[in-house]
């Protein structure tokens, strides 16, 4: 694995974590190449979020390495994007507001005045790829869980990340509604344009329930890996 | 068999529309009768009464104080002094609201600020304003800055920390999410946050209304020239009730009407911010 590491998107070595004298992540190894699709399974407690967090740069790690592309992981930024259970979405901002807000934050204020228009149509080409298009004009809270997090992953990939990451997405969902929602995932993920050579697209999904893993290229189990005490 | 919903006791009552007009109006038109009856026992007994005024006096004055020039002044009074107050109130809130908004906004996301801030401004919180006064009026003047610095004193450091608790309640993924959208640290203050941020502003001023009135109307009645607190401390010199009871009703009243504007300016300009209210 040593060798190649600068070929992976990402890359982990003995990744661990500790707050203080609790270990929640220990010896953590994982090597995820461009557009493949990982999946983290486990119980709850278990680590899943935490490592989450670490790949997002919102949190440091304790021991260990842990790269992007060779290079060691920065805060979060643009390059990685998230899609949580909840508060996801900016509650003031409608639908088509908050799908658009990347593609102006990334800009300063000033300058994200000009081309506007632009950046609406394509707004409006996530939110059709969601199924979202008459919802446009609504606020996050006249939606339901499972529209609300249809447009969380559209306002994330609108940004066109690096990796993707999904935390519990579809936790707070129904069953049936978290089928559909599945098979959306992996139907976006099979459809979405690359950016040109070695830009694909990683997705790293934390959730429950193995079952939700069956298509993934890998799963990881945080808890087969260490002890959690 | 549907059940009957009762018409005013207990849990589950359901006043129909007129008996919830009618229950509202009820405590006020019982504050005017015994004011009514009350003034007419004390003026029949003695119609010199100055306690109690009957409504035909209040309305002699009003006519004087609201519609009549004065000689000596040359302005409608009440007019002059509501635009005098007015001012001082304004200035004052407007300055509390933004610095208030800004302390508040850094100190609740930048860790180093709310170390250089949080305990300054909690420190300034507990300073009774009053108390301070003398000192205000001595370094500002008893002309419009010291009172206009006695308002904003007294209100800012409870808007600073209000919205510093508002802006620590916003979920940290909502924070992150910001930052992976491309958002620099700036952007994350004033373009997300900020605007989440602006109707709970628009609450904190309107409750932070009824002390600043407190300290407006205690800075005219001690050094002034014109004002609603500034008439009202005047007359009672006097014993002009009549002048009081109007001057009393019209701050009342003008501080109900920024209530209600405030709070339907935030439900029609901001109907995310209170879900159920829509619903």
């Amino acid at each position: 694995m040593m060798q190649n590491q600068n070929e992976h998107l990402l890359y982990l070595e003995n990744v661990s974590k500790s707050y203080g004298p609790k270990m929640v992540l220990n010896d953590i190894d994982l090597a995820v190449s461009p557009r493949e699709f990982c999946t983290v399974v486990g119980p709850s407690g278990c680590g899943k979020s935490t490592l989450l967090r670490l790949i997002l740069g919102q949190e440091q790690v304790t021991g260990g390495r842990l790269l992007m592309e060779g290079q060691p992981i920065g805060f979060p930024g643009p390059d990685r994007g998230i899609v949580y259970q909840r508060y996801s979405l900016f509650p003031h901002l409608t639908i088509l507001e908050n799908i658009l807000l990347g593609k102006l934050l990334s800009r300063p204020w000033l300058k994200s005045f000009k081309g506007r228009k632009g950046y609406r149509d394509q707004a409006l080409h996530y939110l059709e790829s969601v199924q979202l298009a008459d919802h446009a004009h609504k606020y996050p809270h006249q939606l339901s869980g499972g529209m609300q997090q249809r447009v969380a992953i559209a306002q994330a990939l609108i940004m066109q990340p690096r990796i993707l990451m999904m935390d519990e997405p579809f936790g707070a969902l129904d069953p049936g509604t978290r089928e559909l929602m599945q098979m959306l995932i992996l139907e976006l993920w099979e459809t979405h344009p690359q950016r040109g050579p070695h830009r694909g697209r990683l997705s790293v999904k934390a959730q429950n329930s193995p079952l939700n893993g069956r298509k993934s290229h890998q799963s990881l189990r945080p808890a087969d890996s260490e002890n959690p005490q | 068999m549907r059940n009957k919903l009762p018409r005013f006791f207990g849990l589950h009552a359901n006043p129909p529309g007129g008996l919830r007009i009618f229950l509202a109006v009820l405590p006020f038109v019982i504050l005017f009768a015994v004011y009514l009856i009350a003034s007419d026992i004390r003026n029949t007994a003695n119609p010199q009464d100055k306690l109690l005024p009957t409504v035909s006096k209040i309305a002699k004055s009003f006519q004087k104080s609201a519609l009549e020039t004065n000689k000596r002044s040359g302005t409608i009074l009440l007019w002059s002094d509501t635009l005098a107050s007015l001012k001082r109130l304004l200035i004052g809130m407007s300055a509390a609201a933004a610095i208030g908004l800004i302390l508040g906004l850094n100190m609740g996301l930048l860790p180093g600020v709310q170390c250089v801030g949080l305990s300054f401004v909690t420190f300034i919180a507990n300073i009774p304003p009053l108390a301070i006064l003398p000192i205000l009026f001595i370094t500002f003047g008893v002309d419009e800055l010291g009172k206009t610095m006695l308002i904003f004193l007294g209100t800012f450091p409870l808007i600073a920390r209000d919205i510093y608790l508002a802006t620590r309640k916003i979920p940290r993924e909502n924070i992150v999410k910001a930052l992976t959208l491309g958002a620099s640290h700036a952007g994350v203050v004033y373009r997300v946050v900020y605007p989440q941020i602006i109707p709970r502003l628009i609450d904190t001023v309107r409750l932070s209304l009824g002390a600043a009135w407190l300290f407006l109307i205690a800075s005219e009645a001690i050094a002034s020239q014109d004002g609603l607190g500034y008439r009202i401390f005047l007359v009672r010199r006097y014993l002009s009730m009549d002048v009081i009871i109007i001057y009393v009703a019209w701050i009342t009243g003008l501080a109900f009407c920024f209530d209600f504007g405030l709070r339907r300016w935030v439900a029609l300009r901001y109907p995310w911010y209170n879900p159920k209210a829509d619903g």
